[in-house]
């Protein structure tokens, strides 16, 4: 039986880190949203690793920030554990790790949709999205619940027909035990949309009093803690320590002889995996001259003994896990408490979405995080955030928010996914941004807070504290440039730093210009210097030290967006532009970019097919005007 | 300005200058170099030396005068067409310089021109600049965009040739390396974490220095003009002891060769770079083409039919002595006549009239290579074809010059790369550098860098849960 269940602007299909995010942007800029889960014990889960951030995903993690999302600030509230990675690698890709007590983390997250306005979570299988006119008009349950909605966003993660591997068993199933979402996949296949199998997996947990760490190698976390929000103000808490192993010639002896027993090797998994994710079995076979892999022991959480075992990602039955397991150097004795499984899942082909998010052929419906082919809960976030803005846009007649590929690495991530697709769980990389000088993770908020604000996600408070920052290393570089230092002044510390000594005054800019030399060390002999915080410290520094660099990114920056400015018509009909060539023409159509630049990012579109598009564009205007 | 029509927003801003040759192939002993563009009389002013300032020059009128290099030297005389905007082709300041129809010439001018700043024409640009800047009328716009991809097709064809040399392949071979160090250093800050995998900067400053010297090579190699070894493919076929040896010693007594030997399964194969009035040529021996059947010198014989498809000119010698048997007659049937010259060898011995008949309407030279007979005719004949329609000089010398800015550019880059991390001491902005200089590089050999490093990460590196 179908019962009318009630009326909302947007529903959510999905309550992981895209939904979470999309859910709470969507009633925050005043729509009626509800968001569903199967499981109301599952909200916001890390059914693999439990971190947030890390190289390009810490990135992210601040980009949502700054836009007025959430995961930055439930990370800070649930972390156990922060690194800031890369520091002596270039400022660029210094990059905020944390270690998160997942259970506390889905508290947390689930409180906040609990808490907010025009929001309601409930637990329900969305089978069926209905459409009318090939507009989104409702969703239903399996319950018979049926919704009226204006936008739907699908952030399934990897539940959409779910399959479990564990060596020669498998059964239908989501991650971490939950029940997969066997209907809905149907649902979309049988209005038009295409859909990609993909595969991931996740390694074993194991007992932490079970472990030798006597054996291992103890990495602890940094003091201070730097949030991942810029709301944040500071983050005191005892730290818990990952440690480091690694595996050794008799672990790959128990692989290798139980090669076979994998179904990725027999032919049992038809989904495609990452390859930045490989199972222990693939390294040991792909990189057999390796005598060693590395094995990081994670923890869980505060209130859990379960330990996240990092490297050890494999799809071999669970007696030759637990073999291969004990060989490793202070996992003698380990008792396993969850297996490790490989999961195959449903998710769309991104190819069908606009850079908003929402599919070109199907008005109201929008699809975020892993069900575009995204692996990571960073990535998931980052799109469930756009999803959820837009959605809002588009009930409120608005403009989408479409960053750029040289505002954001979210802009990077979705820009890929909708002009390129993927034939892999997609993650995201700092070698997959042609800007990442600009795109760092210090400037994120300098980057974006003014879009998250004009969209409606920043409040008036942070906004101005926003403004005053801004001016603030806006000032300061300005001092800096004017500020001249005696060389009686100066000279000590450029001995003490091993540089060359002056002879007359030197400007403040051209000291912190010299290598080795920190903003913090000027403030010993700089008496004007403002007083600021490690933000503006590390912004201003960054700044002045990498002016060149900068500028020389900025034009190229100016360079690439000549045709981001040349819109193209969606309707276009490239079949009908004769001097394009077929594979062009076929790209096109089927991908109908919204500018020129996106155009010329389809691979098999070359730049003579840009030309000719240019001529064509030409004609059409002229034509009209004559 | 923008206009916005049925969604469609078309911003005009300032393009950048371009030159190309735009003498027709085959035109003979002028070559043309057209350059458009807001900076082409600035740029043109630098390098045009005549009795008189360039700003002076009234709009449409030609100058006598000299191009110099850098170091102030004549590289030649040449008359220079000034042509204000917007009574030109382009509707943008026009320069055009004829010189003398040398390629080694028209390199060296083009080169200077680049190294003024601007940029070589993608192929139709000139016509597509034409129609944009509303020269050519709306119903032409169809034949505009036609022009762009068959001018397209032909200079891909001329750079996949080029790109089959050894210049070519050492081009591949360092952007490889850039892309493999990139991927490394890629490895290094996307995941931190696998200590196992990292590279120092010492060790990657120490990998970019040694890819900077090879592109040094590289640039020499242009400098020194050796480059220009990869012009006309010729090929020298027949049967065993037909001639061809006594050829290509003839050429290369005679024309100052360089021999180059490439080592190959049979024996090693000769490849004679020289120049036939100043258009650079590449003979390639080959082995005799008999039947047989050994196995190894099946090899050979493969070698020599493969060598004579990819050539653009091929030199058949046949010897008159044998007559038309059943080889020599294959041999002539197999050949497309369209691109070969039939050398008639050893007719102080015989007349060879069966094999004439047989060739028919073909072009066909009587020689006695031993007796100082015949070498010059079969060359002239060679020349013949250059001026031929369907062989792109032009389209070469420039390949030459835009492989050559490339080239440049991504040397810059490579040193940039090393000077920014030896005074910062970071991964990263070597990373930089370098992604520009592999994009360089790229663009010569049409791979683009990102998805590279990507694959080239997963490819070599063990990383990820």
């Amino acid at each position: 039986m179908i019962y009318n269940a009630g009326k909302y602007d947007i529903a959510i299909i999905g309550a992981g880190h895209a939904g979470c995010e999309a859910a709470l942007a969507a009633a925050r800029l005043g729509c009626t949203a509800v968001i569903f889960t199967l499981n109301m014990d599952s909200v916001a889960n890390m059914p693999c690793n439990p971190s947030i951030g890390g190289t390009a995903k810490g990135h992210l993690v601040r980009e949502i920030d700054a836009l007025g999302g959430e995961m930055g600030k439930a990370a800070d509230a649930t972390l156990i554990q922060s690194r800031m990675l890369n520091k002596a690698k270039g400022p660029a890709v210094h990059s905020l790790r944390a270690q998160i007590d997942r259970r506390a983390y889905q508290e947390e997250m689930k409180q906040r949709l609990e808490s907010q306005e025009n929001l309601d979570l409930k637990q329900a299988e969305v089978t069926r999205i209905i459409f009318e006119n090939g507009e989104v008009k409702g969703v239903e349950t399996h319950t018979g619940a049926r919704y009226e909605c204006c936008c739907a966003i699908i952030c399934s993660g990897t539940y959409l027909r779910g399959r479990i591997i564990i060596g020669d068993v498998n059964y239908p199933g989501g991650p971490d035990g939950m029940f997969p979402a066997n209907e809905l996949s149907a649902s979309l296949i049988k209005e038009g949309i295409s859909l990609m199998r993909f595969k991931t997996g996740t390694p074993s947990r194991v007992h932490k009093d079970s472990l030798d760490y006597s054996l291992m190698e103890e990495q602890k976390g940094d003091e201070p803690i730097v949030p991942f929000s810029f709301e944040t103000k500071g983050i005191e808490i005892e730290q818990e320590s990952c440690f480091l192993t690694y595996t050794n010639e008799e672990t790959h002896g128990v692989i290798r002889e139980n090669l076979h027993r994998s179904p990725l090797f027999s032919g049992d998994i038809d989904g495609v995996g990452p390859r930045y994710c490989p199972s222990i079995e693939d390294k040991v076979v792909r990189f057999s001259d390796k005598p060693r892999h590395q094995i990081f022991i994670e923890p869980m959480g505060r209130k859990t003994r379960e330990m996240y075992v990092q490297g050890m990602s494999s799809s071999l039955p669970e007696d030759v896990q637990e073999k291969m397991l004990r060989t490793i150097k202070g996992l003698e004795n380990v008792r396993t408490m969850r297996s490790a499984y490989a999961i195959e899942y449903d998710c769309i082909d991104p190819l069908q979405l606009k850079p908003s998010l929402e599919f070109k052929e199907k008005p109201g419906l929008f699809s975020a995080g892993q069900s575009n082919g995204s692996s990571g809960y960073e990535e998931a976030g980052a799109q469930g955030l756009i999803a959820g803005i837009n959605a809002a846009m588009k009930i409120k007649n608005r403009e989408p928010l479409v960053l750029k590929r040289s505002e954001a690495y979210t802009g990077v991530l979705i820009d890929d996914l909708v002009t390129k697709g993927t034939n892999e769980p997609y993650r995201m990389m700092t070698s997959r941004s042609e800007y990442r000088l600009l795109l760092r993770q210090d400037n994120a908020d300098i980057r974006l807070t003014d879009k998250g604000h004009e969209v409606g996600l920043i409040n008036e408070e942070r906004y101005r504290d926003f403004l005053q920052k801004k001016e603030f290393i806006k000032k300061e570089l300005d001092r800096l440039k004017k500020k001249v230092y005696k060389p009686t002044e100066v000279n000590p510390l450029l001995t003490e730093q091993g540089q060359d000594e002056v002879v007359s005054g030197i400007t403040a800019e051209a000291v912190l210009k010299r290598p080795g030399i920190t903003y913090d060390m000027l403030r010993g002999i700089d008496d004007d210097m403002p007083k600021g915080n490690n933000s503006t410290d590390e912004a201003i520094e960054v700044e002045c030290k990498y002016e060149g660099y900068l500028k020389k990114q900025i034009q190229l920056v100016e360079r690439f967006e000549k045709n981001e400015g040349l819109k193209l018509n969606p309707d276009l009909e490239y079949a009908k532009i004769n001097g394009l060539r077929i594979e062009a023409r076929q790209k096109l159509d089927k991908i109908k970019p919204l500018s020129v630049g996106q155009a010329s990012r389809i691979s098999g579109v070359s730049p003579s097919d840009i030309n000719v598009l240019l001529i064509y564009l030409e004609q059409k205007r002229r034509g009209l005007n004559e | 300005m923008a206009f916005v029509i049925e969604g469609i927003i078309i911003m005009r801003e300032k393009e950048t200058t371009i030159a190309a040759v735009s003498t027709p192939p085959g035109s003979g002993g002028i070559s043309s170099i057209k350059i458009s563009g807001a900076d082409a009389f600035a740029i043109v002013s630098k390098i045009f030396s005549f009795r008189g300032k360039f700003e002076d020059i009234e709009t449409h009128r030609v100058i006598y005068g000299k191009i110099l290099n850098d170091d102030g030297d004549t590289i030649d005389e040449v008359l220079v067409l000034k042509m204000k905007a917007p009574a030109t082709y382009t509707k943008e300041d026009i320069v055009e310089i004829q010189c003398h129809g040398n390629p080694v010439i028209v390199s060296k001018i083009l080169e200077l021109i680049f190294k003024r700043g601007a940029l070589p024409a993608a192929p139709g640009e000139f016509t597509k600049r034409a129609f944009m800047n509303g020269r050519i009328d709306l119903s032409q716009a169809e034949a505009v965009m036609d022009v762009i991809n068959s001018a397209t097709i032909k200079s891909e064809r001329s750079a996949i040739r080029q790109l089959e040399g050894r210049t070519g392949n050492s081009i591949k071979e360092i952007r490889s390396k850039i892309i493999e160090l990139l991927s490394h250093i890629s490895v290094t800050i996307d995941y931190p974490e696998y200590e196992d995998e990292a590279i120092s900067l010492e060790k990657a400053m120490a990998e970019a220095g040694e890819i900077k010297t090879q592109i040094e090579v590289l640039v020499e190699n242009f400098d020194t003009g050796k480059i220009l070894r990869e012009g006309l493919d010729v090929a020298v076929i027949g049967p065993p002891n037909a001639g061809k040896s006594t050829f290509i010693n003839k050429v290369i007594g005679e024309e100052k060769a360089i021999v180059t030997h490439i080592p190959g399964t049979t024996r090693d194969v000769l490849e004679i770079h020289f120049s036939l009035k100043g258009f650079p040529i590449v003979l390639h021996d080959t082995a005799g083409i008999h039947e047989t059947d050994d196995f190894i010198e099946k090899i050979g014989i493969e070698k020599s039919y493969e060598t004579r498809d990819k050539s653009q000119v091929i030199v058949m010698v046949l010897d008159a002595t044998r007559g038309l048997d059943g080889e020599t007659r294959s041999l002539i049937e197999q050949t497309n006549p369209a691109k070969t010259i039939f050398a008639i060898n050893k007719t102080d011995m015989a007349h060879g009239d069966d094999i004439i008949r047989h060739i028919g309407s073909s072009k066909y030279v009587k020689c006695s290579f031993i007796n100082n007979d015949g070498t010059d005719k079969v060359l002239d004949a060679v020349h013949s074809f250059i001026s031929r329609p369907g062989i792109e000089i032009d389209s070469i010398s420039v390949t030459n010059q835009r492989h050559k800015m490339h080239i440049d550019k991504a040397l810059d880059h490579i040193s940039d790369a090393i000077e920014a991390s030896r005074s910062n001491g970071f991964l990263d902005l070597l990373s930089i550098d370098l992604t520009h200089a592999a994009e360089e590089l790229g663009k010569i050999t049409g791979e683009s860098a990102g998805e590279d490093i990507i694959e080239n990460i997963f490819k070599n590196f063990c990383v990820g849960k």
